[in-house]
């Protein structure tokens, strides 16, 4: 096997919650090859959104390690982290928060090009009118959209904003987090597709964080299921989708509603 | 006599008038349930709020709501406030906004109780304590004592459940009240519903066929302020007419398609494309 793009091994995150210390993830080891899709599935509280923020170096695990193509990240401030702000890009669940409202739609797309730590591993591309309308319209947005606010955009049109500038650096992983859960079921496909063409087309892996069995279904080649912070299943989606081993999982598979 | 009786419902707002529903028509009976499904802008939370009297002062309201008979359009505020929670009650969407975060849970739903009957909090203590129990909380004392941020999404939702319960309305409203939840927490909150809204009337608001699907029997589709498609539920799943429902249909059965491969979105069939 080739060396993990990011791998986190026996980590333990513990959150104080009213004083009193809270294990969030318990002894978690989870591994994503280079051009790999990973979903991690749970319910509410099962630790997998804090799984996403610990492969971002986003928090520190309390036991246990975190590396990006072999070099630890835990533990390391957070100006030694430049490989890893380069090479792994994050879309988070609500566009309302994750964009700032105060900056126009081409500023946000090109924040990332103007990162010294970004362009301090060359080969980006300078922070263009040009440049900015090619991620626009890579993502199905006109390019006039560039000199817009993000209230003035639909939520998906939002949604696919945040995703270009995930996609503007040129990153090895993207991580996302519930990113079509506050959207439509109209909107829904559309941002679907639009990710599941942008990590074939650049060979990009992927950590898709989701409640939604069905969409991990349709997005991955495999499954991390969390429960109460621990990894309780992995494997093949097809296998774990035909043929849940944890009750948990089969919980999940039972709750999933479709048409 | 019906629970509600819409007649030519148009809303529009401010000085542009720009028309959030238009010339909108159905009736509820007593204990029906009816689904309103559309996407957001389609004006269909803006109908879930001139049923209870909740619109915002710059909306421009014409035609007709009857609610137990009574005209709800045009009446004074005083009035409507009255037949809220003991005529009809509202769930919300987001549990945490619709709580008060600085009040224990059991006073807000004992503070929603006396105020419609015109007696002190600490008489209905007991009923509150009930309440909370009917709508699935295993350790009502505790909830009651907690502030909404100490308690999870679900058991916020139940607590807002128990709360537009609680005086025993005849018509309920809910507005998207599983969006927020993860998958195993709809399904409770869903079948929570189910067995607490018999014998009353509901109006269901949602984007989510599957969700809508398990709580109604009929369903209006809605389309930029106006109804595309309506009918029962089954029906429209298994032949949708309209474009705008044969793609919202066809995006939301997602496990049809192979994986990986391109998902028909809603623009699809609007262009006429399949």
């Amino acid at each position: 096997m080739t060396e993990p793009l990011l791998a986190v091994e026996g980590a333990e995150v513990t959150y104080r919650r009213s004083g009193r210390p809270f294990v969030a993830l318990h002894d978690v080891t989870v591994r994503v090859q280079p051009g790999e899709r990973v979903g991690i599935v749970g319910g509410s509280g099962s630790g997998k959104t804090t799984l996403a923020r610990l492969m971002l170096g986003l928090i520190q695990p309390s036991a246990g390690t975190v590396a990006f193509k072999g070099a630890r990240v835990d533990g390391l401030p957070e100006r030694a982290l430049g490989e890893l702000r380069a090479g792994a890009s994050m879309v988070f669940q609500d566009p309302n928060s994750s964009l700032n409202p105060r900056m126009e739609v081409g500023d946000i797309i090109a924040e990332p090009l103007r990162s010294p730590r970004l362009r301090k591993r060359g080969g980006l591309p300078a922070p263009t009118p040009d440049t900015i309308a090619a991620a626009l319209e890579a993502v199905g947005l006109d390019a006039a959209m560039a000199a817009r606010f993000p209230h003035q955009l639909s939520g998906g049109q939002r949604q696919r904003v945040a995703i270009a500038r995930a996609l503007v650096s040129d990153p090895e992983v993207l991580l996302a987090d519930e990113p079509v859960s506050a959207l439509d079921v109209s909107v829904r496909a559309q941002v679907l597709n639009l990710l599941s063409d942008a990590v074939a087309k650049r060979g990009l892996a992927l950590v898709f964080v989701s409640h939604d069995l069905a969409v991990v279904r349709h997005l991955c080649q495999r499954v991390v299921v969390m429960q109460d912070g621990r990894v309780v299943e992995e494997g093949a989606v097809e296998d774990v989708f035909a043929d849940p081993r944890h009750p948990y999982t089969a919980r999940l598979l039972a709750a999933t509603l479709s048409l | 006599m019906n629970s509600l009786e819409v007649t030519g419902l148009t809303i529009a707002f401010g000085r542009r008038a720009s028309v959030a529903v238009d010339d909108l028509s159905f009736t509820l009976g007593k204990e029906e349930r009816l689904g309103i499904i559309g996407q957001s802008g389609s004006g269909k939370s803006v109908t879930a709020l001139a049923m209870i009297g909740l619109l915002p002062e710059n909306a421009h309201v014409t035609g007709s709501i009857l609610l137990n008979g009574r005209e709800m359009v045009g009446r004074p505020e005083k009035e409507l406030r009255a037949l809220r929670g003991n005529e009809v009650s509202m769930i919300f969407q987001e549990p945490m906004t619709a709580l008060d975060p600085t009040m224990r849970v059991g006073r807000q739903i004992g503070e929603a109780m006396a105020l419609y009957r015109r007696v002190r909090r600490g008489h209905v203590q007991g009923e509150v304590l009930e309440w909370l129990e009917r709508v699935g909380m295993t350790d009502p004392e505790r909830v009651a004592r907690s502030y909404p941020d100490e308690l999870s999404g679900g058991q916020r939702q139940r607590a807002l459940v128990a709360m537009a319960l609680a005086n025993e309305p005849g018509l309920v409203i809910c507005d998207e009240p599983t969006t927020a939840l993860d998958v195993i927490v709809q399904r409770q909150i869903l079948d929570l519903l189910d067995v607490q809204l018999r014998g009353r009337a509901s109006l269901f608001v949602s984007h989510d066929l599957a969700v809508v699907r398990q709580v109604c029997d009929r369903v209006l589709v809605m389309l930029q302020g106006r109804v595309v498609e309506s009918g029962r539920i089954s029906d429209i799943i298994d032949d949708p007419q309209h474009p705008y429902t044969r793609g919202l249909v066809a995006a939301a059965r997602i496990g049809n398609h192979p994986p990986g491969t391109r998902l028909p979105t809603v623009a699809d069939f609007r262009e006429g494309r399949p």
